[in-house]
């Protein structure tokens, strides 16, 4: 069991983190580039010390204001981002590197990984999906209390990244941190997701609640949906740009709302006498998704529309065009903040 | 392969004979038929195995102390850093007799470090073999910390991090991570100041004086035939090239960090 509570100053922020992560759970970790993840990943591992605050590996305090385990000591998997392989010994002498490792689970987790026809390569000959595979037995073979991984599936081949979910999905026995951008490896891999952002999470739930209601335009976009902050003075919402828009139910205070892009219905023409949420917006990108078209929009909101193959023949709709969104009260998902 | 500009071929080349032209004066004028007798003569011997067991013998001490000045200077980062590198590099734009000068006045009998080693230890440098291993470790140290500095600056340090995070120890670390990564940089290093070594003169004549079978190396053997026997002099030149040759060609050339 991992428990992080603290905060170490960085050059542009401070990364400031309460996290709990327990034994046979897999969180994943999002956020934008630089918002201080990888650092987060470090700090646990021992190679940043903690500004204030402390961090516990199964209820032992490993980093604290006097006291500081080094990271030999912490028994901690880390899979660094560019794996950091040794590259002049063999796949086999990298799995086996930690003195933890046994031989037994070391050629376990070879056939595992499906490297035994590497296992005798040199690890600077190997390709990306087998460095990552390398990489990833190697911190499981130092049977570690907790498991650190860094876009373990990024850039990967299809075989690769599959046996590494596999691996990911069944052995469920160390507390795992998993760093990742794709929002349905979260979801399928992990328990909870946490979102950072500039060194604070933003959001920690588990994926369904994440996706039911993102607390920031990040979490929003990550799951596809609209995110706008307002005002709300009973069934109207102001946002910070000074636009109106209309709720279904009367409510007061800060308010966050998301706008699911499928209820955006788009008009050449404004219309007219409908209930609705009317906005005039400007064509910035169209993306064709499946059956769906994506499109940016901006104008009084910055927002993604998606309508139906047909409906984007029949409107005719070209980037820079000139368009209405329009959207029910009823479609709007409205959550006090 | 790579097709290299017709300029780059015409200056190389250029420059190639420039270097080669000494070595072709020197064995045009080589006394090839009495050769055999003046190799033979005691003072070549001597003066031969003297430089190989200085040279040597500074190679292990460079490399004893080196190493750890190099990583030293490529792992730290404190402010006066950059004064510290200039001061360990300082013997390299030297000249040598400076060196030896300088020598003198710390090692000498009245020298601050000189007095001391020799109320405490009875120990005397200068004008003794071990001053001319001493001078030559001065003057060849710098070619191996630059070499050895440089490929611990090239490791990734996460690597090692890595390492770490698996369990493994500090002496493990070393010598299964770090070592094979600046090995070839260490040989390609040992060999350039070995052969700096080798060739020393100015610090070594001024610190440890020209006393045959002792501090008398080939460069000093061959500064005092010069004056007394030409022929000699050019006999032991060709001593000098050839074990130079004998060294850098496997070592130096062999360990170049490959491209």
């Amino acid at each position: 069991m991992l428990q992080l509570n603290g905060s170490l100053d960085l050059e542009h922020f401070t990364l400031k983190v309460k996290l709990q992560i327990d034994k046979n759970e897999t969180v994943s970790l999002l956020g934008p580039n630089g918002s201080g993840k990888s650092t987060l990943l470090r700090l646990i591992c021992g190679l940043e010390k903690l500004t204030t605050g402390n961090l516990r590996i199964n209820k032992n305090i490993v980093d604290s204001e006097n006291a500081f385990l080094h990271s030999r000591f912490r028994n901690i998997g880390w899979v660094p981002q560019n794996q950091m392989l040794f590259d002049h010994l063999t796949v086999k002498q990298n799995i086996e590197f930690s003195p933890n490792s046994s031989k037994k689970d070391v050629s376990e987790l070879i056939e595992l990984f499906d490297l035994e026809h590497v296992q005798d390569k040199k690890a600077g000959n190997c390709s990306g999906g087998e460095s990552q595979r390398v990489a990833i037995t190697r911190a499981i073979a130092s049977k570690p209390q907790v498991l650190l991984l860094d876009e373990p599936s990024t850039g990967l081949d299809e075989k690769s990244k599959q046996t590494i979910h596999r691996y990911l999905k069944t052995q469920k026995r160390v507390a795992t941190l998993l760093i990742t951008h794709d929002p349905l490896e979260a979801a399928s891999l992990s328990e909870r997701l946490i979102i950072l952002e500039k060194g604070e999470i933003t959001q920690s739930g588990t994926p369904d609640e994440v996706r039911n209601s993102p607390a920031t335009p990040y979490s929003a976009s990550l799951v596809g949906l609209n995110f706008v902050h307002a005002l709300a003075d009973g069934l109207v919402a102001m946002t910070n740009k000074g636009v109106e828009l209309i709720l279904s139910e009367s409510i007061q205070g800060q308010v966050n709302i998301v706008i699911p892009p499928k209820s955006i219905a788009l008009y050449k023409e404004k219309p007219i006498g409908s209930p609705r949420n009317v906005l005039k917006a400007k064509i910035l990108e169209i993306n064709h998704v499946g059956g769906n078209v994506r499109i940016n929009l901006d104008g009084e909101l910055n927002f993604i529309a998606e309508i139906t193959n047909n409906a984007f023949k029949v409107l005719n709709l070209h980037k820079g065009d000139e368009v209405w969104a329009a959207f029910k009260a009823t479609e709007l998902i409205t959550t006090p903040t | 392969m790579n097709r290299i500009p017709k300029t780059v071929v015409l200056f190389a080349t250029i420059a190639i004979l420039f270097l080669l032209s000494p070595l072709i004066g020197l064995l045009q004028r080589m006394p090839w038929s009495g050769l055999a007798d003046l190799l033979g003569s005691d003072v070549v011997l001597d003066a031969f195995l003297l430089s190989l067991f200085v040279s040597f013998s500074a190679a292990l001490v460079v490399f004893v102390f080196g190493i750890p000045i190099a990583w030293f200077l490529a792992r730290s980062n404190f402010s006066f850093m950059k004064l510290l590198r200039a001061v360990v590099l300082l013997p390299m734009v030297l000249p040598p007799v400076v060196g030896g000068t300088a020598l003198l006045f710390a090692f000498g009998r009245q020298g601050f470090l000189g007095k001391w080693l020799s109320d405490w230890f009875g120990l005397t440098l200068p004008f003794t073999t071990a001053g001319s291993v001493v001078a030559a470790v001065f003057v060849s140290m710098p070619f191996f910390v630059v070499a050895v500095e440089s490929a611990f600056r090239s490791i990734n340090e996460d690597l090692e991090k890595t390492a770490e995070t698996l369990g493994a120890s500090s002496p493990k670390i070393f010598l299964r991570i770090t070592l094979p990564r600046i090995f070839p940089s260490i040989i390609a290093g040992l060999a350039l100041s070995w052969a700096r070594a080798l060739g020393e003169f100015g610090a070594t004549i001024t610190f440890a004086g020209n006393m045959p079978g002792e501090t008398q190396t080939l460069p000093l053997a061959i500064f005092l035939a010069l004056e007394t026997k030409p022929e000699a002099a050019l006999a032991l030149s060709l001593v000098m090239i050839a074990t130079s040759l004998a060294i850098l060609i496997p070592f130096r050339d062999q360990w170049l960090p490959s491209r």
